[in-house]
């Protein structure tokens, strides 16, 4: 399994994941900065340093979920559609390990790069606010370790989260209903209900639709052991 | 003797369908066994069953010595195979694929990869996207991958599809060194007879999802070779002058077609002639025929009866 995991993640183009990875980040860190332009406004919706914490957490958790889906296209979805996946299935690798392995190492780049992410846009963000006063309050760096507990969870949740377009996706082996899919369940989850908080406030909506991915996952992997290609 | 495959009474039943259907196949370590059958005779399906891709409804099946029942994959190792047609990650190079594919074999040889590609006569196009690749092209490169891993199996279905007559040629020579020289079992599906004609061991016949024959080439040869077809008008006086002149039983009287087909090999035309003539039978035309696997072949898919 450890070895499948390794095969996947050769072929994997980590260059490419790390142009995204890096690209988001300075996005996030640009939509941050944009709060500096109008305090006041600013404040009718961010009050505290918590605000900002969970609103960038739910900005990365967004980010990476879709950029989970492009991962699950590319290593799942489009092996079934040109069925190079049947010419992995004629090697002396068992289905299930082979698919769980391709699973692992998306939800797991994906956690990755959600604990990464959180803590480097904090830590930049609480460095910049604290040179040139973006926000009305301040944002220290302290803050992520007293969140970290949070943060892993939500980090991997965020794994489980990322799994949930396989449904849609090997349904007709479509990459685009997985990116569509994805798009979807991270607009749900991130649009405000009301005032300053949204659904991934709540920690175990994001913890639940988690165990729902890994479930799906797992219904997704036993359909393919049993499939005749 | 040893077998590389032997099913016994392999069914795949689909929606309700028998579609491979009680197939009781024996293929001997070393040879070729030629796989022939329609399109949709159940050829692909089967394969697929030897190579793990499909599950048999019933039935059994040992591969390499080991039965496919068991949930082991490890005979996998040993196989080569090609089904249907070839595929590849169309964006990576030949060697890529051919690496991946060697990594999940767990085979580490790298040298292979460059030796297979010549055996097939693939050069200086390691690191061309296969997508840029003709079908003929990625047909061979589909066969160097099968070989790369130097297994005791080929299972290939419909390789020299899309190759031109030289091409075919070339992996006919090749299929048969791999047979002769380096001992590997090869299992070849077609449904081109002419293709497998010339290489084959032993041939098996697919109908429906029936195998409805399964003989040594040898045989064949030896029970179909030449006959004399000699076409008349007084089929009963010519009858009798082969039953009684020439003291012979082994001929078909083929009234419809206006002819008679001796199939006694003792017999030459000019005995034949000289008969017919010094007791006045008038010979129309007179002719040495051989009957090919092809129309042996397609005799046994109309399920028309054997000569005598």
């Amino acid at each position: 399994m450890l070895n499948l995991m390794k095969l996947e993640m050769k072929r994997m183009n980590f260059l490419s994941i790390g142009i995204s990875a890096v690209s988001i980040n300075l996005g996030i860190i640009g939509i941050l900065l944009l709060l500096g332009i109008d305090p006041a406004l600013t404040g009718e919706s961010f009050n505290d340093a918590d605000q900002i914490m969970m609103f960038i957490e739910t900005l990365v958790v967004a980010a990476f979920v879709i950029h989970a889906a492009s991962m699950l296209a590319g290593m799942i979805i489009e092996e079934f559609k040109n069925k190079t996946i049947t010419v992995l299935f004629t090697t002396p690798v068992s289905r299930r390990q082979l698919l769980l392995a391709k699973v692992t190492v998306i939800s797991l780049v994906t956690f990755l790069l959600v604990v990464l992410s959180v803590s480097l846009i904090t830590y930049v963000f609480s460095i910049l606010n604290t040179n040139f006063e973006i926000l009305s309050f301040s944002f220290p760096i302290s803050y992520l370790w007293e969140n970290a507990t949070h943060l892993l969870l939500t980090a991997i949740a965020a794994g489980g989260l990322s799994l949930i377009p396989l449904f849609f996706g090997m349904m007709k082996y479509s990459v685009p209903a997985t990116i569509t899919s994805s798009i979807l369940i991270v607009a749900i989850l991130s649009s405000s209900v009301n005032e300053g908080t949204n659904l991934f406030a709540f920690t175990a909506v994001p913890v639940a639709l988690g165990v729902i991915g890994f479930g799906i996952a797992y219904m997704v992997i036993n359909k393919a052991v049993k499939k005749d290609f | 003797m040893t077998y590389a495959i032997r099913t016994h009474e392999l069914t795949k039943v689909y929606r309700g369908k028998d579609v491979v259907s009680s197939v009781s196949m024996n293929v001997k370590r070393g040879e070729i066994y030629g796989f022939l059958g329609p399109n949709g005779a159940g050829k692909t399906t089967i394969m697929k069953m030897m190579t793990g891709l499909i599950k048999p409804t019933g039935g059994d099946m040992e591969i390499l010595g080991t039965s496919v029942r068991s949930k082991s994959h490890e005979v996998l190792k040993r196989i080569g195979c090609i089904i249907e047609y070839p595929i590849f990650y169309e964006k990576l190079s030949a060697r890529k694929n051919l690496e991946i594919y060697c990594d999940y074999m767990g085979y580490y040889n790298k040298e292979a990869i460059k030796e297979s590609m010549q055996l097939v006569n693939l050069k200086n196009v390691d690191d061309v996207p296969v997508r840029e690749f003709s079908l003929g092209m990625k047909q061979r490169l589909a066969i160097a991958r099968a070989i790369v891993t130097k297994p005791e199996l080929l299972i290939l279905d419909e390789p020299v599809n899309g190759l031109d007559p030289i091409g075919m040629q070339e992996l006919r020579d090749l299929f048969y060194k791999l047979s002769r020289q380096y001992g590997i079992t090869l299992l070849i599906s077609s449904h081109i007879l002419g293709e497998i004609e010339h290489i084959a061991d032993t041939i098996g016949i697919i109908k429906s999802g029936k195998l409805v024959e399964e003989t040594a080439m040898a045989d064949i040869r030896g029970n179909h070779t030449e006959h004399i077809e000699v076409s008349v008008s007084d089929f009963a006086k010519a009858a009798f002058v082969l039953e009684h002149e020439l003291n012979t039983a082994n001929f078909q009287v083929k009234e419809e077609e206006g002819l008679i087909n001796v199939y006694d090999g003792a017999l030459t035309q000019n005995d034949i002639i000289l008969a017919m003539v010094r007791n006045g039978v008038e010979i129309n035309t007179i002719n040495n025929r051989n009957l090919t696997l092809e129309s042996y072949f397609l005799q046994r898919m109309e399920g028309g009866k054997k000569h005598a």
